[in-house]
């Protein structure tokens, strides 16, 4: 009964794992960059470094005379202030029923940001939609997220000397018995990082995935729903122009409101210029908690008067924010997002690694045999999926500093980074049955990333290590940091990949996946 | 404060490792068990896991302290994993010069 048990438990985590393998290494690497999204934003932004940053510039009512130079229309404004990782302040609006357009400004807050890029936004959105618009995005990685949970579960059934082998890494035995080991260690030490974070990630949208609960109490009524479950206060446009109270004596008053020297984040203007307007002023999240803790002052937009007040969250609510802030890692500061970073390595590492075993096991029985067709794209696609999109990474960071000024950035920098991925992705096909295959890639990866710092360093003035850490500008100096810390990893196993075919080659005559050409050098 | 618990837990994984035949005999090189020693490797180690847990809650509070804690066990964890095959001796030296060396650079 037992072992019936683990058996098919292990052809569930074997295929479970496999096929959604490719799309869980893109969510995990590019959650993993999303520790630093805001810091990779700022990076590719160089033009702001020099500026002083809130050298006392930064004010609403500033920021909101920008709004109506560029869009006198509109029924929503939404402005945000710097913030200590997302120093340059925002500036947003929508009409009803449209997108909603948002801009950053210049660090001194006085001009908006022309020549924009999509900075560290194109990973988070890769991570929680793999950057598809619509719905089906989400949906595929909710698919992939439930897959991760039950590959999981199963690994921890199916992994009989989960203690025993708790701290075993044989390198030097054979190349599958190192892929196991390197796929169990990656898995169990971070193993309640791993549970939690796909997990909560999947609470993050239960409305998209059941929304069952909330159609059966709200009649389907979604903004009905979050009004209940957030509380907060609208009103309709009354139909005649009226001038719009200074902002910056509302923010004050909202502050003093909440005291111990919380600050205003965000203030949001529904229908400006209209006798209704109306001033929301939403706090900043409070620096000593995980859940995300909303607050927010509303105020009439023409004489001032306070009309609302944002209740605390219920508790069930309350719940929803402390599992959703687990996986946001905007708490705690730099310790906590660096830590972040190295499980989510960890955890790239342990789904390239399970990738590589299910390789590895089938190597002799399928070269040996004649269907190896399947064996051989499901080898290329691993390296498409992995080193494609590490390289492709790079090379977005790369083209942010090489692209001449005139270009428009976002796109280019965009269709450069599906370019290099759809290019080393037809190499990964192409070189699919050569051993050299995993380090050719991986040492153009590491190639490529270890040059991100010398590249800034010829290319900027003030955005290189040599300006950033003596400034002590942690954030800047982070993503050349984390550039570096990635080409060294991935040419330390370029490297002993590089050993370790030598090795076993000569050991095990193992020599039938060379093509004819290498098997002589 | 970091570097502190983070070689705590470092020292206590060391132990709970050092606790376990096969790998003392890998990293010592005795041919015999240390059937004597082995019950003070692991109570010693999970006393240590205990010590780094409090550290973390004493220097981040409830909240954080968990959570930062759980990170700090995988890095400690993942280093000495990978430490271990390739400088044994060097893995289970740095179990004590890590926290000596923590506690230097606090008190500094």
């Amino acid at each position: 009964m037992k072992e019936r048990l683990i058996q098919s438990m292990a052809w569930l985590h074997t295929w479970g794992g496999l096929l959604p393998g490719w799309l869980l290494f893109v969510i995990f690497f590019a959650g993993t960059l999303s520790c630093f999204d805001k810091e990779i934003s700022q990076w590719m932004r160089p033009s702001t470094h020099a500026v002083a940053q809130n050298g006392g510039g930064f004010s609403f009512d500033r920021s909101l005379r920008l709004v109506e130079e560029i869009a006198p229309e509109t029924s929503s404004i939404w402005l945000r202030a710097p913030m200590e990782r997302d120093p340059l302040p925002i500036i947003g609006w929508n009409n009803a029923g449209q997108e909603f357009d948002y801009h950053y400004l210049q660090a001194d807050g006085g001009t908006v940001l022309q020549n924009n890029t999509r900075g560290g936004d194109l990973f988070f959105r890769l991570h929680y939609r793999l950057d598809i618009p619509n719905d089906l995005g989400v949906f595929l990685v909710g698919f992939a997220g439930m897959c991760m949970l039950v590959a999981l579960v199963t690994g921890v059934i199916i992994h009989r000397r989960i203690f025993k082998d708790f701290f075993t890494f044989r390198p030097k035995g054979s190349k599958q018995r190192a892929w196991l080991d390197a796929h169990n260690v990656s898995s169990v030490l971070p193993l309640p990082f791993h549970l939690v974070i796909t997990y909560t990630g999947l609470v993050i949208f239960f409305l998209t995935y059941f929304p069952a609960g909330m159609h059966s109490a709200f009649g389907g009524d979604e903004e009905k729903f979050y009004k209940a479950a957030e509380g907060g206060f609208h009103r309709e446009a009354g139909g005649r122009p009226a001038p719009l109270h200074a902002l910056d004596p509302l923010v004050a008053r909202a502050e003093q409101e909440w005291g111990d020297g919380q600050k205003a984040l965000w203030v949001n203007i529904e229908h400006p210029g209209d006798s209704n307007a109306v001033v929301v002023v939403w706090r900043a999240q409070p620096k000593d908690e995980i859940a995300w803790i909303s607050d927010a002052v509303y105020f009439d937009g023409v004489s001032g008067a306070v009309l609302h007040r944002l209740e605390p969250a219920g508790i069930g609510h309350h719940i929803e924010h402390f599992l959703s802030g687990l996986h946001f890692a905007q708490f705690g500061g730099q310790t906590i997002r660096w830590l972040y970073l190295f499980m989510g390595l960890s955890g790239c590492l342990m789904i390239a690694s399970g990738m590589g075993f299910w390789i590895e096991k089938r190597r002799q029985r399928h070269v040996l045999s004649n269907a190896a067709a399947g064996f051989f794209l499901v080898r290329g696609l691993n390296a498409a999926a992995i080193t494609g999109l590490i390289i492709a990474s790079a090379v977005y960071l790369l083209s942010n500093r090489l692209l001449p000024a005139g270009v428009d950035h976002a796109a280019w920098e965009l269709g450069l980074f599906y370019f290099s991925w759809i290019a080393a992705s037809l190499h990964a096909l192409a070189r699919a049955k050569s051993q050299r295959l995993w380090t050719e890639q991986l040492w153009t990866a590491a190639i490529l990333w270890g040059s991100i710092p010398l590249i800034n360093l010829l290319t900027t003035d003030n955005s290189h290590l040599l300006a950033t850490l003596p400034a002590g500008q942690w954030s800047l100096a982070g993503v050349d940091l984390m550039a570096i810390l990635f080409g060294l990893s991935l040419g330390a196993v370029a490297w002993k990949l590089r050993h370790k075919k030598m090795h076993e080659l000569e050991s095990a005559g193992a020599g039938v996946l060379l093509a004819p050409r290498e098997r002589q050098s | 404060m970091l570097l502190l618990a983070l070689s705590l837990t470092y020292s206590a994984y060391t132990l709970l490792c050092l606790s376990m035949p096969k790998h003392y005999r890998h990293v010592t090189g005795a041919a015999a068990d240390h059937r004597r020693s082995r019950r003070l490797f692991r109570v010693g180690g999970w006393l240590l896991i205990a010590l780094s847990f409090a550290s973390c809650v004493q220097a981040a509070g409830w909240q954080f302290g968990p959570v930062q804690w759980v990170g700090l066990l995988a890095a400690a964890g993942v280093l000495l994993v990978f430490l271990l095959p390739y400088k044994p001796k060097t893995a289970a030296g740095l179990a004590v010069v890590a926290p000596l060396g923590a506690l230097l650079v606090y008190w500094i």
